[in-house]
């Protein structure tokens, strides 16, 4: 567990040596909400009070999402890039731990920004939190944060293999915003993109999300965690698969090493 | 003479750069998934103003995050890169070469921005309003002038405030809040309604909304007037910051700071 920490902190560290207060608190706690502030100002405007309601749980966790995915995959992309990918591979420790370590202290990060963006949304537009399942609510939340996690992560053995990471940030973040539910309602989503939706992370944990918001507790949403769970744990075996074969293909085929 | 020259090569020399460059051309696609989903939310409304505001901040929407971003670290970027000492020590005035660049960079990404309203037409079905098109061209015009100068202004207050990676996180999407291009300032809560006003976007775009949704000429014109004082505004700002700028290095030799 010391290892798993230290790990995980220096991989964070490295990542962030410029961090400074204004730029964390930018990226963590403004972006979110004033993203998440729009959409409910802009759903109030061109709808009504209910879309504006939707439409800021939706996107203060689709911003949790987009804050980890940045980190996680930069992660994988600075560490080829500046040449110490190969030093970590070469490292004889367990590959799970090493794996999960790096994407851990992006999703606190994720989660704390989905923490400051809902607060203050609470404080300064004045959300009804009176309905409130707050154990549905909060297992949701970390289910969410685990299992998109857990994609991004799957997602990141593709920046070794591609050498790209803005690219694919933008991607994943993209598919998620559009396909799960955050604004557009699944159920009007194409047939196809439907399906997709259904087997991707954050789908069932949203509508999980909000039934606990509207004061539903575990025997209506129960169904929604279990889904939600399930993809995160095939996203999570999928993900260390795919990191295994990069890496196998990465000492063979030699571009571990940096460089674009 | 010599700052529009200026300008001009330097509008020329960005405008190379950018077809030449991958990563730029995918930052306009990035704000395609937000396009649409503004546009998904235009095409269940009932509401024609909400819907103009939609179609029309879709168009911005696509130039604003690229444009604030990249015309922002324009200074940061050239100091810690070590070429500020030839921008400088050069006879070039380097409030013409911001502009220039940053002229290039909003033109671009408005272009793009069509991009936006073809995604919100595609969702909706239907075709921008347009009661005025001269009135409405005025406004357009006027609005990428209001993006050009709160992005030309950004660049020096990056290097003022010793800007690092992340700055602009926040400040894009609160900027894009109270620039009032998806909404009217009158949507927001009382206490904070004002700070559009002080913004030369959201008088643009009262006006561009106010040409599409058949408003008379005289209330466009003042809103015209509001978008022209303050951009001019701002830039004389943005001039000033980059001499304060130009005068600091000189004095304490910072510069090809890494």
């Amino acid at each position: 567990m010391g290892n798993f920490q230290t790990e995980a902190f220096l991989s964070f560290k490295a990542l962030f040596p410029w961090l400074q207060w204004w730029s964390y608190l930018s990226s963590v706690w403004i972006r979110p909400f004033m993203i998440a502030a729009m959409f409910a100002v802009v759903g109030r405007f061109a709808i009504g009070s209910d879309a504006a309601e939707r439409y800021l749980l939706g996107l203060a966790v689709a911003q949790m999402v987009y804050l980890s995915a940045a980190g996680i995959l930069r992660t994988f992309g600075d560490d080829l890039w500046q040449g110490t990918l190969s030093h970590v591979l070469c490292s004889p420790v367990n590959r799970f731990r090493l794996y999960w370590a790096r994407g851990l202290p992006h999703a606190v990060n994720g989660f704390l920004a989905f923490i400051a963006c809902f607060i203050s949304v609470w404080l300064i537009l004045d959300l009804d939190l009176t309905r409130v399942n707050w154990p549905a609510f909060a297992t949701a939340i970390v289910l969410i944060c685990l299992s998109t996690t857990a994609l991004v992560m799957a997602t990141s053995s593709l920046v070794i293999a591609t050498r790209e990471h803005s690219i694919l940030h933008q991607v994943v973040s993209g598919l998620l915003i559009l396909l799960t539910g955050v604004v557009i309602p699944v159920s009007e989503l194409p047939a196809v993109l439907r399906a997709v939706s259904e087997v991707l992370p954050m789908t069932h944990g949203l509508a999980g999300l909000r039934g606990a918001f509207s004061g539903e507790g575990f025997d209506a949403i129960g169904t929604d965690l279990l889904a939600e769970a399930a993809i995160g744990l095939v996203c999570t075996a999928a993900g260390f698969l795919v990191f295994k074969y990069v890496e196998t293909k990465g000492r063979e085929n030699g571009f571990l090493e940096g460089g674009a | 003479m010599r700052y529009l020259r200026c300008a001009w090569t330097a509008f020329q020399f960005e405008c190379m750069g950018f077809t030449r460059s991958r990563e730029q051309h995918f930052t306009i696609v990035q704000a395609v998934p937000t396009a649409i989903l503004f546009a998904y939310i235009a095409s269940i409304s009932d509401r024609p103003v909400a819907q103009a505001y939609i179609y029309f901040g879709a168009l911005f929407l696509l130039a604003w995050a690229n444009t604030i971003f990249r015309v922002g670290w324009q200074l940061s970027g050239e100091l810690y890169g070590g070429t500020l000492d030839l921008s400088i020590v050069s006879r070039a005035p380097t409030f013409a070469i911001v502009f220039g660049r940053a002229a290039a960079i909003a033109i671009l990404g408005v272009a793009a921005g069509v991009l936006g309203i073809a995604v919100v037409v595609l969702f909706t079905g239907r075709m921008p309003p347009a009661d005025s098109v001269p009135l409405l061209a005025v406004s357009l015009a006027l609005g990428i002038v209001a993006l050009l100068a709160m992005s030309v202004v950004m660049s020096p207050v990056a290097l003022l405030v010793d800007a690092r990676a992340g700055f602009f996180n926040g400040l894009i999407p609160l900027l894009f809040f109270f620039s009032a291009f998806i909404f009217p300032a009158s949507r927001l809560p009382d206490a904070i309604e004002f700070i559009p006003k002080l913004l030369p976007t959201s008088w643009a775009m009262e006006a561009v909304v106010g040409s599409a949704q058949g408003a008379s000429t005289s209330s466009v014109i003042e809103d015209w007037a509001g978008a022209i004082g303050l951009s001019v505004l701002l830039f004389v700002i943005a001039k000033l910051g980059i001499d304060v700028i130009e005068r600091r290095i000189r004095v304490n030799g910072t510069l090809g700071r890494s």
